[in-house]
């Protein structure tokens, strides 16, 4: 379990957090959503340890991560954005780093590998971005550790292996794991996150689940415009809106159009999701 | 629990043997090509005939091991404090101890015994091969207890450099150079006020006074002066350099001891 309780954070005249308070549950693929520079990244970063946070602002599974005691690096991983390349081959990522993690398993590392049509015998040099980040996926993925950040997993990749992502994934995950991905890239995981937390620059705006959002909002499309709709955008097909949703209409969430309606009108879904509130 | 936390020894033994395997990849080609050039010290005299004497070969080899020694820690662990390519390592399930020990390991007794043991194979090959050029083995006593003293300071001339390789973000070793010498004018600077305070005329009676002993004993032993190894085995008798000499172990001590913990400590701390 992820525990950040008022966690103020700044890199030297920055501030990026102030009194953040967030609860992550087992059992989740979290998708984090934010502008640039709300601080995705920065949160990843204090909840793997990589950044200094206050004893206790961040915990997770019961530890301070700034300290990474071997057991708390035990179960977590970060998977960076870009993730630097091991001067070896891909195989040897897994033989040389892998077996630290008690849940590695290598056959799983090698069919990941194959499923993404990555070879282990490459040397990381020798392969495109797109196929670099696929061997790190499946290194992620084969370390089995309690808590997965994934920062942007799905740059880089092309349209069949974001599709293998999220079919991987959402089998990778069960009851006692964490998966918190950070994003940009929405349409491409859409399926996959649930819940959905939105940041800005004064802390959470959102923090609910698909099927919270979809009792709270609807998306619908109108050949004619709506003012009384929270967000409108023009498409070929007409009008796609997200519109407070007063007549129980159950409608597939647009995370796209979503995160524009919560940028757009913070106050309303401050109150309208009070009762949601997961932190 | 914490004790688990903080060193594990099977732990430690994964994480040592990981950087073995990886060791021949990252810093192989550097110490076969030191040891190349040592080769080539060797051959080019005897090529035009002439021959390379025991002392110049053991200059050669702590020249060479110092620079091995010196580059290790950058080439080694030059990436530990990168943002993006420091994650791996900073993020594997070990302690800092372990971390630590395992880099001394790697830089201060591994190197050195790689790059040490290698030269002096090749010299006494080469010494074998031509015995004539070669007027001395270095396998001896004497010559290893020369090289032991001067392995031991340059050991402590490494800390400096592993610290300096967790310290600075590029050119490590240019940077831990300066600083180095940075440290060396300030001792210096320090010294020179020091003798102000005392005044010279005084520091020089009183080293004079240490040289007329040091004269006697020179006459009145045969030992042949092969380098500086064996000036300090003819000064060693004579009570303040004894003092010095503790002084100086000591210091060296402290100094190696500091910058491992420093090490250590930014291990820990680093902000990635």
């Amino acid at each position: 379990m992820i525990q950040i309780n008022d966690l103020s954070f700044s890199y030297s005249r920055n501030k990026v957090f102030e009194h953040l308070t967030l609860s992550l549950e087992k059992g989740n693929v979290y998708g984090l959503l934010g502008q640039n520079g709300v601080g995705k990244t920065t949160l990843l970063k204090l909840v793997a340890g990589l950044l200094k946070s206050e004893h206790t602002a961040c915990m997770v599974n019961g530890f301070h991560p700034y300290k990474r005691q071997p057991s708390f690096l035990a179960d977590i991983y970060y998977l960076p954005e870009e993730p630097a390349c091991p001067p070896g081959t891909v195989g040897e990522l897994g033989l040389n780093f892998g077996t630290f993690y008690p849940g590695f398993k290598i056959e799983q590392f090698y069919s990941l590998l194959e499923r993404f049509e990555v070879r282990p015998d490459k040397r990381f040099k020798d392969l495109s971005a797109g196929q670099q980040k696929k061997a790190h996926i499946s290194y992620a993925l084969s370390l089995n550790t309690g808590i997965l950040l994934l920062d942007e997993p799905s740059n880089g990749l092309d349209i069949p292996s974001k599709a293998l992502f999220r079919s991987i994934v959402s089998g990778y995950i069960n009851d006692d794991r964490i998966i918190v991905v950070s994003t940009h890239q929405v349409r491409d995981l859409e399926h996959l996150i649930d819940p959905v937390i939105i940041l800005d620059n004064n802390g959470v705006l959102l923090h609910a689940t698909i099927q919270e959002i979809s009792e709270k909002v609807c998306f619908i499309t109108k050949s004619n415009n709506d003012p009384e709709a929270l967000y409108t955008e023009e498409t070929p097909l007409g009008y796609a809106m997200v519109k407070s949703n007063t007549q129980g209409l159950d409608t597939k969430v647009n995370l796209e159009a979503l995160f524009n309606a919560v940028l757009s009108h913070k106050e309303w879904f401050n109150e309208h999701f009070k009762g949601y509130d997961h932190e | 629990m914490i004790m688990n936390n903080l060193f594990c020894f099977k732990r430690f033994c994964a994480i040592t043997a990981k950087e073995l395997r990886e060791y021949f990849r990252n810093y192989g080609t550097s110490i076969i090509s030191v040891m190349g050039i040592y080769l080539l010290f060797l051959l080019i005299p005897l090529l035009v005939g002439g021959s390379v004497s025991a002392l110049s070969r053991i200059n050669m080899i702590i020249l060479m091991t110092a620079v091995i020694m010196i580059i290790a820690p950058s080439k080694l662990y030059g990436t530990v404090n990168h943002y993006r390519k420091g994650l791996n390592y900073v993020l594997l399930p070990v302690s800092t101890l372990e971390k630590t020990l395992s880099m001394f390991l790697m830089t201060a007794v591994y190197t050195t015994f790689i790059i040490t043991a290698g030269l002096l194979i090749l010299d006494t090959v080469v010494h074998l091969i031509i015995p004539l050029r070669l007027n001395e083995m270095l396998f001896t006593a004497h010559s290893m207890k020369i090289m032991g003293f001067e392995l031991v300071s340059l050991l402590v001339i490494q800390s400096w450099f592993v610290l300096g390789n967790m310290l600075f973000k590029n050119q490590k070793v240019a940077k831990t150079i300066l600083s180095l010498l940075g440290l060396v004018i300030l001792i210096g600077l320090l010294f020179v006020l020091v003798f102000n305070i005392i005044g010279y005329d005084k520091v020089g009676m009183f080293f004079e006074e240490q040289f007329s002993d040091l004269a006697l004993n020179i006459d009145g032993s045969k030992i042949r002066v092969f380098g500086i190894g064996d000036m300090r085995e003819v000064i060693k008798d004579i009570p303040l350099f004894k003092k010095m000499m503790t002084i100086q172990y000591i210091l060296w001590a402290v100094i190696s001891l500091g910058c491992w913990i420093g090490t250590y400590r930014l291990i820990k701390t680093r902000k990635y």
